[in-house]
C-alpha cells in the first residue's frame, strides 16, 4: 500500500511557522515494506502526523491518499475495518485498560482479529520480558512493563503499516533491542512497513526515507 | 470483557435510582390512564348520563315582553344557529295549537266525578317522542287523538290532588283507559275528538299530540298553516351529556331550561377535568423519571469515554459498541414495563374492591388501551434513547 501526503498541514500548527525542511505541505509518499523514521523535537506534529493516518485526527488541510484514493472518504465503519486489517498503531499514551489484567488488555485485540493463539501471545510477551505480568492489572504495571504490553497488543492483528509513536521511550537498551527483534520479524510476516516516530536520531531499524516533521 | 470495560464505571445506587423512578412514573401514568379508561366506560354504560340527552329550552319571559308583547319565540335562522353548537344532533321547534281546546271526563266513568277543563297541545317530530307505542299516530280524520301527558301531571293528579279531594288514584297502567272528550273551538269551525292517553312522557313537559294532527287542526281550525308561526319552545337533541359550549351558548343567548338536566353534564365534565388533571400528573412524573433515566445512560457514556475511544481505536465498530448499551437499556426498559404492568393489575384489583365498597362497579381487568399506551411510550423511549445513545457514539468515533 501507498500511503501520500498532498500538501498536508495540520490545522493547529498553521499559525506557527514551521522548521526548516518540514515534512508539512509538501509531497511525501509512505510505502509498505518500507520502514520509514520521522524525527522531529516534540510538539511539532509527530503524534499528529501519526493519528492522521490512523484517522483519529481530521483537522488538517491538504489530502491524504491510500493507494489513491482519499481518506476523508472513509466513513466511520470503514475506519474500524481499517484498524483491524491494515493499520496497527502503537500509542504513545498506550492506551491500556489499567482495570484489566495484560493478557486481557491483549486480547481485546486479539479477540477482535483472532491472530495470535494463547501460546503465542505468551511467546510475545516472554520475549520482550513481562510474561510473568500477564495476570496482573495492567494498572498495577510499571510504565516500562505496560509498554511492552502495548507493543504485544499492537502485533495481535493483521497490518500492512505500523505506526509506532515513540515506541520504546520506556524502555532501556537491552529490552528496547528484544522489542525492536520482535517488531521486525512479525513486519516481515505481515509484509508491513512501518512509520516510527522520535525525537532524535534512531538507529534500531533501517529506514528507507527519514523525515523530519 | 467489553461489556465490564464499557459498564465499568456503572454506579449501581445510581441506576437503581433511575429504574425506581421510571418505574414509579409508568406506574403512576398507567394508574391514572387505567383509571381514566375504566370511569369513561363506566359513565358512558350508565344510561343517566352518555346517553342521548334532550332538553327543551325556551326563551325567557322578561318583563318587556309581558307589557309590549316583545317576541319569545325562535326564528328560523336561531334553530339553524343552534344545530350548528357543537353537541347538538338535532333541534326541532315544539308546535303549539291555535285554537281553544276544552277538555271534557268523567260522567260515569270509574267513579270519577264529571269535570271540564280549558287544554292547549304540543306537538314535536316522532322521533323527539320518548313513548314508544303503536297508538302514537293519526291517521287522517280519525276522530280518536292519542295524548300524552308527562309523567309529572300523573303524580300531580296522584299525590297531591286525588287523595286530598277524595277522589281515586290511578295506577300508570291504568292511564291509557282514561278518555275524554276533546272539543276544538276555532275561527273556522269547531269539532268534538275523543282523546286518548296512550303514555307517559318523562322527556317533555307537555301535551302532546301527533304532529300530524296538530299541523291539520291548526290549519282547519285556526287557519294556521304549518312553519307559519314561531315556536315558543325547542327541543333539542345532544349526542351526550350538554356540552359546556351548549351551557355557554344558552346563557349567552338568554335561553333557559330545567337545571337539573345540566346538573350531570356538569358534574361529568368536572370528573373528566380532574382525570385531564391526573393523567397529565403522571405524564409529567413519566417524562422526568424518563429524564433522569436519559441523563443516566448519557453521563455512563460521558464517564466511560476513555474505554469507548480506546476500543473503537482499537478497531471496534461504533454501532456494534453502542448496540451493547442499547440492548442493556432496552432489556431494563422491558422488565420495567412488564413489572409496571403487573403492579397495575395488582392497584387495579384493589381499587375495584375499593370502590365497589363505595357502590361503584368498575370493569373487571386491565384496559387494554392504558396496556398500549404503555407500550408506546416504552417504545418511543427506547428508540429516543437508542438513537442518542448511537448519536454519542458517532460523536466519539469521529
Amino acid at each position: 500500500m501507498k500511503i501520500e501526503f498532498r500538501n498536508v498541514l495540520p490545522i493547529p500548527l498553521s499559525d506557527t511557522p514551521l522548521a526548516k525542511g518540514s515534512m508539512w505541505k509538501k509531497e511525501i509518499v509512505f510505502d509498505t515494506t518500507e520502514f520509514h523514521l520521522a524525527e522531529a523535537a516534540s510538539g511539532t506534529g509527530k503524534t499528529t502526523l501519526l493519528s492522521i493516518i490512523y484517522g483519529i485526527r481530521k483537522d488538517f488541510e491538504g489530502t491524504v491518499l491510500f493507494d489513491g484514493k482519499n481518506n476523508a472518504e472513509l466513513s466511520l465503519s470503514d475506519w474500524a475495518e481499517w484498524r483491524r486489517a491494515k493499520f496497527s498503531f502503537l500509542f504513545q499514551d498506550l492506551r491500556l485498560f489499567s482495570a484489566l489484567t495484560a493478557k486481557e488488555n491483549i486480547m481485546v485485540k486479539n479477540e477482535l482479529t483472532h491472530t495470535l493463539t494463547s501460546v503465542q501471545v505468551r511467546e510475545y510477551a516472554a520475549r520482550l520480558g513481562v510474561e510473568q505480568f500477564l495476570d496482573k492489572p495492567c494498572g498495577k504495571l510499571s510504565l516500562g512493563q505496560q509498554q511492552r504490553i502495548a507493543i504485544v497488543r499492537a502485533l495481535a492483528q493483521p497490518f500492512e503499516f505500523l505506526l509506532l509513536d515513540e515506541p520504546f521511550s520506556h524502555l532501556d537498551e537491552e529490552n528496547s533491542s528484544r522489542a525492536v527483534a520482535l517488531i521486525k520479524e512479525v513486519c516481515e510476516q505481515n509484509k508491513a512497513g512501518l512509520i516510527l516516530t522520535s525525537l532524535g536520531p534512531d538507529h534500531y531499524f533501517e529506514y528507507k526515507t527519514k523525515i523530519i516533521i | 470483557m467489553i461489556n465490564r470495560l464499557l459498564f465499568s464505571h456503572q454506579k449501581r445506587s445510581q441506576l437503581f435510582i433511575a429504574i425506581l423512578g421510571a418505574l414509579f412514573g409508568m406506574l403512576l401514568l398507567l394508574c391514572s390512564l387505567q383509571l381514566y379508561f375504566d370511569l369513561t366506560e363506566t359513565l358512558s354504560g350508565n344510561s343517566d348520563i352518555n346517553q342521548p340527552q334532550y332538553l327543551v329550552i325556551n326563551k325567557e319571559v322578561n318583563l318587556l315582553n309581558t307589557l309590549f308583547g316583545g317576541q319569545s319565540g325562535f326564528s328560523e335562522n336561531e334553530i339553524v344557529d343552534l344545530k350548528k353548537v357543537k353537541g347538538v344532533k338535532d333541534v326541532a321547534p315544539l308546535t303549539s295549537s291555535y285554537f281553544k281546546v276544552v277538555v271534557t271526563m268523567g260522567g260515569g266513568m270509574q267513579g270519577i266525578p264529571g269535570m271540564s277543563t280549558d287544554l292547549f297541545f304540543e306537538a314535536v317530530p316522532d322521533d323527539f317522542v320518548d313513548v314508544q307505542s303503536d297508538d302514537w299516530q293519526w291517521p287522517n280524520d280519525d276522530s280518536i287523538v292519542p295524548i300524552i301527558i308527562p309523567r309529572d301531571y300523573l303524580k300531580l293528579y296522584n299525590f297531591g290532588f286525588a287523595q286530598t279531594q277524595g277522589l281515586p288514584q290511578i295506577p300508570e297502567g291504568m292511564v291509557g283507559m282514561a278518555k275524554g272528550n276533546v272539543i276544538i273551538t276555532g275561527k273556522n269551525g269547531n269539532k268534538n275528538y275523543v282523546g286518548r292517553v296512550v303514555g307517559l312522557s318523562d322527556r317533555i313537559n307537555s301535551i302532546l299530540t301527533p304532529k300530524s294532527f296538530l299541523d291539520f287542526a291548526n290549519e282547519k281550525y285556526a287557519g294556521v298553516e304549518p312553519g307559519a308561526k314561531q315556536s315558543n319552545r325547542v327541543i333539542i337533541r345532544c349526542d351526550g351529556p350538554a356540552t359546556n359550549d351548549l351551557v355557554d351558548y344558552f346563557s349567552a343567548n338568554g335561553y333557559q331550561t330545567s337545571a337539573e338536566s345540566l346538573k350531570n353534564s356538569k358534574l361529568n365534565s368536572f370528573l373528566r377535568i380532574v382525570m385531564n388533571i391526573l393523567v397529565l400528573i403522571g405524564s409529567v412524573i413519566l417524562i422526568l423519571s424518563l429524564l433522569s433515566f436519559f441523563l443516566y445512560s448519557q453521563l455512563l457514556m460521558s464517564r466511560s469515554s476513555y474505554e469507548i475511544e480506546t476500543l473503537i481505536r482499537l478497531g471496534y465498530d461504533h454501532k456494534k459498541l453502542g448496540m451493547r448499551y442499547v440492548n442493556y437499556y432496552n432489556m431494563i426498559f422491558l422488565a420495567v414495563y412488564l413489572i409496571t404492568i403487573i403492579l397495575l393489575y395488582f392497584a387495579k384489583n384493589w381499587f375495584k374492591g375499593y370502590a365497589s365498597g363505595k357502590g361503584f362497579d368498575l370493569p373487571d381487568g386491565l384496559s387494554v388501551k392504558a396496556i398500549g399506551y404503555g407500550f408506546l411510550l416504552t417504545f418511543l423511549f427506547v428508540l429516543i434513547n437508542s438513537l442518542s445513545v448511537l448519536r454519542e457514539m458517532r460523536k466519539l468515533a469521529r
